[in-house]
């Protein structure tokens, strides 16, 4: 007789929640892995360096010097690889005999070399004498790669921001990151694997690699340097350093940070040595009137200003107006005027001047009152070179009037920027205002665009964020909107005073969902159209489930914060700092198509960044630490690290109460449909009454395949791509495991973890059998079967 | 940033599943057809020995330092000055450079009062009937002229026909036509016709 079970199948699993009574599909914990379109859950990817390692004997001092133009491939006379003792020490599987071997391969490589031959045939002969070599002493080594491998990234300092963004509808794409020797580099696949960067450069042909040129870096909790793109350019700022704008080609400074000088003008005199200035009068050109009725001469005179440009077509204000200059016509011949032009900051292309017209009107009297500070166009000096300019244009010539207040200086110590609506936003973390350029002038700054956004009490603005018909300004206590358009001005409102962001770079918009953002309350969402549209547009808290998880970041940290989409596993990735660490060590991944949490730990980065193309790859800024290696790092679902460490699948399923919490039941069987991977198995352990070990010190196990009819089916290491096998399927297969928690005893919740090693896993659901009601009475085998029953009537008989 | 990178590592032990492979092709495949860039080859990667042959160009052409003599009564377009006639293999856009200079044999300058009214000459290219450059109505004042015109047109594959035509005449009084001036040819050298058609 078989013993009566219930069966209780749990399908589909959801993601983390660690509350205390949680839906039976959700989870404790999930680490390590990724929800699947197909409805499941399989182990994450990890990340590994970006490029692939390098021979050091084959690559050349030029080569490996830090900032010299990649060349190509040119073996040198190879010395014993001097960094055997950094390799020793970030791979301690390096053994002595193939640390013997690989110098004993050098020595043979630079006996070689002695030898007059081509590169190439050079090279070749090197290849293959190390790997000739017998790697003895190292049983899992398949190539020489896995003990001789250099990496680039050794040689670089650590990156601390990266910023990916695209010209040309995408068809040039960059990643450029800053370093913490404070420098700013591109990634440049073909120096790789040597050297696959380069150095960004100044306008004045300054490299920025932290000695000609600096980047700020900072041991503190910074949010460090915001990009944002406009018009295929992108803009750099951190509040500290020149705001930077990157063409391509080369970094020039964003805006003007000064007024241009004020110009003297003088008149054209014979007798001012200094100048040529040949030409002093004109019959049919020059300033002001002709003296006309009985005046023999006549008065006129003249203001300057002068204005920069750059050579994006970006106007600097002007510094003020020069000195008055007067001079005295006659009934046939008119002044010129020499003007002192100022010269501009590196960067700038042209000059502007502008000019008063004359404040004398032709009976004499002064207008300097009413129109002393009109000035209109003179001309453009079209170089930052020309030191004079004569200037022979009569009042009618004059171009159009010079408004002052439509140009602006860049403001300092902005930190935040963004581009909404053709316009560039600049906020600095200290003060309580936004300031805007004009429109289509992302570096002109009015001095009149300004908006003061809530209050000081509401803290400081810690991100700008343009989406759908709003730009978003978060504060650590507020979120509002800023809307309008440039030619009907820009307004804020308030969306909210309770919540705010507290990580300016946790921001990051999931696809038809909303901002997401960290709060000192927890991750929030803000959605809706931000319109009057009847879409109800408020912020959401999302991160309830992961509470436990999010007590334990660092919040002041929280400017290190990082954060990005992940767009091929559909997710919201948040790196936090937990624990007291300060740089983010911890990612939550939120799996936006099901809102569901999961972790990874140990994923220390210092930022993150996704791509944008059709490639959506992750690139990670990754420091030294037990975990990592330093170095711009891709992210990639089928690595089994995450630098230094395994990736290692687990999900452990919520306490699941069968019955009522005063009931209890025994569990019997535990069937788990996972797909078949192969030989590889799957554990499961579980633990009762939310104990805190694991009901079985060692955790049960079953190959990931269906023992009969995926007998025969080919395996990696043992399969050979001949007739002898054919290709299989990966599918879901149950995989029985059989357990009792009699040893336990009465069992009123039970949680079960299922993992695999650092090998795959997919789980799709899961099935208990279990013994559950109400205990039978006690029955008498002689009630049952027949015979006297003494139910005391008898002792009345 | 066409660096890409595989993302599936198969593991001893596990099942062979072709998609193992497919999902690393397609990695790769996805790059093909125009995708790779700067970060797969260096600047001066390529020289011109490694591209193929009209890859990016082809260039027709041509030249002749013969005469050529316009009639002075040539008072509507006519062919000849140049001409060429290719078939395009390709989608792309086709640059027509036409340089040469001309003598007017009878000039109206102060040197030579025999002639008592300007000529005129207009040059024209026309690609396939469509007109790409003129050198609109050069005055004859002087003996020798030098003329360059250039054009731009988007072409399909077929043939294609670049014909220099040109035209000369004595202006109207009112300068609204050109009528026939019978004491002057107009003489062509150096002509020389370069068409280039650059792959879209």
């Amino acid at each position: 007789m078989s013993i009566k079970t219930s069966k209780i199948r749990v399908q589909p699993l959801r993601g983390m929640d660690d509350r205390w009574v949680a839906q039976p599909n959700k989870a404790l914990v999930i680490k390590d892995m990724t929800w699947t379109p197909q409805d499941s859950w399989k182990q994450s990817g990890g990340f590994g360096y970006a490029v692939h390692g390098y021979f050091a004997a084959l690559v050349s001092e030029k080569e490996l010097s830090y900032t010299a133009a990649v060349v190509s491939y040119r073996p040198t006379q190879p010395d014993l690889p001097a960094d055997i003792a950094t390799r020793k020490e970030r791979d301690s599987d390096l053994s002595d005999e193939v640390e013997k071997t690989v110098r004993r391969t050098a020595q043979v490589v630079s006996s070689t070399s002695q030898e007059t031959k081509t590169d190439e045939t050079l090279k070749q002969q090197r290849v293959d004498s190390i790997r000739k070599q017998p790697l003895s002493g190292k049983t899992d080594v398949e190539s020489i790669d896995d003990v001789y491998l250099n990496y680039a990234y050794e040689r670089q300092a650590e990156p601390i921001s990266l910023h990916w963004f695209s010209q040309f509808n995408g068809g040039i794409q960059w990643l450029l990151y800053e370093t913490s020797d404070n420098g700013l580099y591109q990634f440049y696949g073909s120096g790789a694997p040597v050297t696959p960067w380069k150095v960004l450069h100044y306008v004045n042909a300054k490299p920025i690699d932290g000695t000609s040129m600096e980047r700020r870096v900072s041991a503190s909790p910074w949010s460090g340097t915001n990009f944002c793109t406009f018009a295929g350019r992108v803009y750099m700022v951190n509040g500290h350093d020149i705001p930077l704008v990157f063409d391509g080609k080369k970094c020039t400074r964003a805006g003007y940070g000064q007024h241009a000088m004020v110009s003297s003008a003088v008149v054209n005199e014979n007798e001012t040595p200094s100048l040529d200035r040949s030409l002093t009068k004109a019959t049919t050109f020059g300033l002001g009137h002709y003296a006309y009725g009985t005046a023999t001469t006549i008065d006129a005179t003249f203001s300057y200003k002068v204005t920069f440009l750059n050579e994006r077509g970006q106007e600097s204000p002007s510094g003020g107006s020069s000195t008055s200059v007067s001079i005295e016509n006659s009934t046939t011949q008119r002044r010129l005027v020499t003007v002192e032009l100022p010269l501009g900051p590196e960067g700038t292309v042209a000059r502007r001047i502008y000019r008063t017209q004359n404040m004398y009107d032709a009976d004499g009297v002064s207008r300097e009152q009413g129109f002393g500070n009109e000035f209109y166009s003179v001309d453009e000096v079209q170089d930052n070179i020309s030191r004079y300019y004569v200037d022979v244009h009569p009042d009618v010539n004059l171009g159009s009037l010079h408004t002052e207040s439509f140009y602006g200086l860049w403001p300092a110590r902005a930190d935040r920027i963004a581009a909404f609506k053709n316009t560039m936003f600049l906020a600095n973390s200290e003060e309580s205002i936004v300031t805007y350029s004009g429109a289509r002038k992302p570096e002109e700054f009015p001095r009149d665009n300004e908006i003061h956004v809530g209050d000081s009490i509401s803290g400081p603005v810690t991100a700008l964020y343009p989406t759908k018909n709003s730009l978003v300004v978060f504060k650590s206590r507020g979120v509002y909107l800023i809307k309008g358009d440039p030619l009907n001005g820009f307004f804020p409102f308030t969306l909210t005073k309770d919540v705010g962001c507290i990580a300016p770079k946790s921001l990051k918009e999931i696809p038809g969902v909303g901002v997401c953002f960290l709060a000192r309350e927890g991750v929030f969402i803000l959605q809706g159209a931000l319109e009057n549209t009847g879409t109800i547009t408020g912020v959401t808290r999302i991160g309830q489930p992961i509470e436990t998880v999010l007590r334990r970041i660092n919040y002041g940290a929280a400017e290190n914060v990082r954060s990005c989409i992940n767009f091929r596993d559909r997710e919201y990735w948040l790196h936090v700092p937990v624990d007291g660490e300060v740089y983010p060590n911890m990612l939550l991944k939120f799996h936006y198509e099901v809102g569901e949490w999961s972790i990874s730990e140990d994923f220390v980065v210092r930022d993150v960044v996704c791509t944008e193309d059709h490639r959506n790859y992750i690139y990670l800024a990754c420091q030294t630490t037990t975990s990592t290696n330093k170095g711009l790092m891709v992210y990639r679902s089928g690595d089994t690290k995450k630098g230094r460490v395994d990736i290692t699948p687990l999900y452990q399923t919520s306490h699941l109460a069968v019955g009522n919490f005063y009931s209890s039941f025994d569990v019997v069987r535990m069937q788990v449909m996972a797909v078949g991977y192969g030989d590889n198995v799957l554990s499961a352990n579980f633990v009762v009454n939310r104990e805190l070990t694991d009901a079985y010190v060692v955790s049960r196990t079953s190959k990931q395949k269906r023992p009969l009819e995926d007998k025969v089916a080919p395996i990696y290491g043992a399969a050979t791509l001949d007739t002898t096998y054919t290709f299989a399927e990966h599918r879901p297969v149950p995989l029985r495991f059989d357990v009792t928690a009699m040893h336990k005893g009465l069992v009123g919740e039970i949680s079960f973890t299922f993992s695999s090693g650092t090998k795959r896993m997919q789980l799709v659901g899961y099935q208990i059998e279990v013994r559950l009601g109400a205990a039978r009475e006690f029955v008498n085998l002689t009630e049952l079967f027949g015979g006297s029953v003494f139910d005391g009537s008898s002792l009345t008989r | 940033m066409a660096f890409v990178y595989k993302q599936l590592t198969a593991a001893d032990s596990d099942m062979v599943d072709p998609e193992d492979f497919n999902t690393n092709m397609r990695e790769l495949a996805g790059e093909f057809n125009g995708m790779l860039d700067r970060d797969n080859f260096k600047e001066d990667q390529f020289g011109e020995t490694e591209v193929a042959r009209y890859s990016f160009t082809r260039v027709y052409s041509h030249d002749t330092a013969d005469g050529y003599t316009l009639d002075a009564d040539t008072t509507s377009f006519q062919n000849g000055i140049s001409y060429k006639e290719f078939e395009a293999t390709f989608d792309g856009i086709l640059i027509c450079e036409w340089s040469g200079y001309v003598e007017f044999t009878n000039p109206k300058s102060p040197h030579n009062t025999a002639a008592t009214t300007a000529q005129v000459l207009t040059i024209q290219m026309k690609v396939n009937g469509n007109i790409v450059g003129q050198v609109f109505r050069v005055s004859g004042g002087r003996y020798r002229v030098p003329l360059y015109m250039v054009g731009a047109i988007p072409v399909s594959p077929g043939r294609v026909i670049v014909e220099v035509s040109a035209m000369t005449g004595e202006m109207e009084h009112d300068k609204s036509k050109i009528r026939a001036r019978p004491d002057a040819d107009v003489l062509f050298y150096d002509r020389n016709l370069v068409v280039t058609h650059r792959r879209r």
